[in-house]
């Protein structure tokens, strides 16, 4: 084959290919071409990895939850009387998840603006962002102690055992609350590093801002995580 | 040849939306709890409510993967296979709520407590 007919055939291909939708021709390029396949840092791989395999694990832990309650006979607690908070003279129901669903969100606002603040290379203003998120979710924790404590000593809820209503209610909470808190804690001290690094110029000496967005990733799991939670458990 | 066929391929290639595209997603996720809340202190149908929020889950699930964990500018590669394999979770949810049934019956009919 001369060179002439060789790149007349490549020409051919590369119209047969561009019958195929943009998105799908780069799916196929991707899954066909014979080296790494996705274009993304290690770290940033690695990080979802982690993060679709603790989707199965808390998918699990409410999978779990989501049997223990259907198989059950007896009455299940109304969440929003068993988190009702008196404020104001009144109880209010299910306002401290209200709360600590709203402060989780704002963490996740945050953590979104010091990545933004990340690919900018501002030094000063990620780690300050950073830094408020790591913060943020302390005050989450702190209050999720509050309610645990709340739980367990007034209203004597314990993991085999609970007055007003299913027993299985109180396994599933401390089960699915206590997994989650596990990881906000986690994120915690991981935002703490993160902010402490980014704050002392690490990256900004390696000129890669890219764990910041890797931390972030982690972060904005977690609440999303969350949102499942407060609505499966804590709405239904 | 074939890489360079191939849409941009390049490994650094980042599409960064403004900051006021996080403030807005911020504010749906701020106003979709609120609505969420209220209609649960509301004492609205069970049915309804559990459809509203579960729906409003999704779309708040969504939005946060969308734009705060950047999928949505992220090749279609690494988004199928982040978003495909947790789909299986639906099939065990699916067998254990048809068991969960059965099981429920079965206490009814011979066991009592718990």
């Amino acid at each position: 084959m001369d060179r002439e007919t060789q790149s007349e055939a490549m020409e051919q291909r590369e119209r047969q290919g561009n019958l195929l939708p943009p998105r799908l021709r780069e799916l196929f390029h991707d899954l066909i071409v014979d080296r790494r396949m996705f274009q993304v840092s290690w770290g940033k791989a690695m990080m979802w990895l982690f993060l679709v395999g603790d989707a199965f694990v808390f998918g699990s832990f409410l999978i779990g939850y989501l049997a223990a309650r259907i198989t059950t006979t007896a009455e299940w607690p109304d969440t929003g009387e068993v988190f009702a908070l008196h404020v104001f003279g009144a109880d209010v129901p299910l306002i401290l998840i209200a709360i600590m669903t709203f402060i989780l969100i704002s963490s996740s606002g945050t953590m979104a603006i010091a990545v933004n603040y990340a690919y900018k290379r501002d030094r000063v203003k990620t780690a300050l962002f950073v830094a408020l998120t790591a913060l943020i979710g302390g005050t989450f924790l702190l209050m999720q102690a509050f309610e645990w404590t709340a739980l367990i000593f007034a209203k004597e809820v314990v993991p085999w055992n609970s007055p007003m209503g299913a027993d299985q209610f109180g396994a599933s909470f401390f089960m699915l609350t206590g997994f989650h808190g596990l990881h906000v804690t986690a994120g915690v001290i991981y935002l703490a590093i993160v902010a402490s690094q980014a704050g002392r110029g690490v990256y900004e000496r390696t000129g890669n801002y890219e764990r910041v967005e890797i931390a972030g990733l982690y972060w904005h799991f977690v609440d999303l995580v969350w949102v499942f939670i407060f609505n499966f458990f804590y709405l239904w | 040849m074939a890489q360079e066929s191939a849409p941009s391929t390049h490994v650094e290639h980042h599409e960064h939306p403004p900051i006021n595209t996080y403030l807005r997603v911020w504010g749906l996720l701020f106003v979709l709890s609120a609505i969420l809340y209220f209609s649960d202190i509301a004492e609205m149908n069970v049915m309804l409510k559990r459809f509203l929020a579960t729906a409003f889950s999704l779309v708040k699930a969504g939005t946060i993967m969308a734009y705060f964990m950047h999928v949505k500018f992220e090749r279609l590669s690494l988004i199928l296979a982040i978003l495909l394999p947790p789909l299986l979770l639906l099939a065990l949810a699916g067998i254990l709520a048809a068991e969960g049934q059965y099981i429920f019956g079965l206490r009814e009919l011979f066991a009592e407590g718990p």
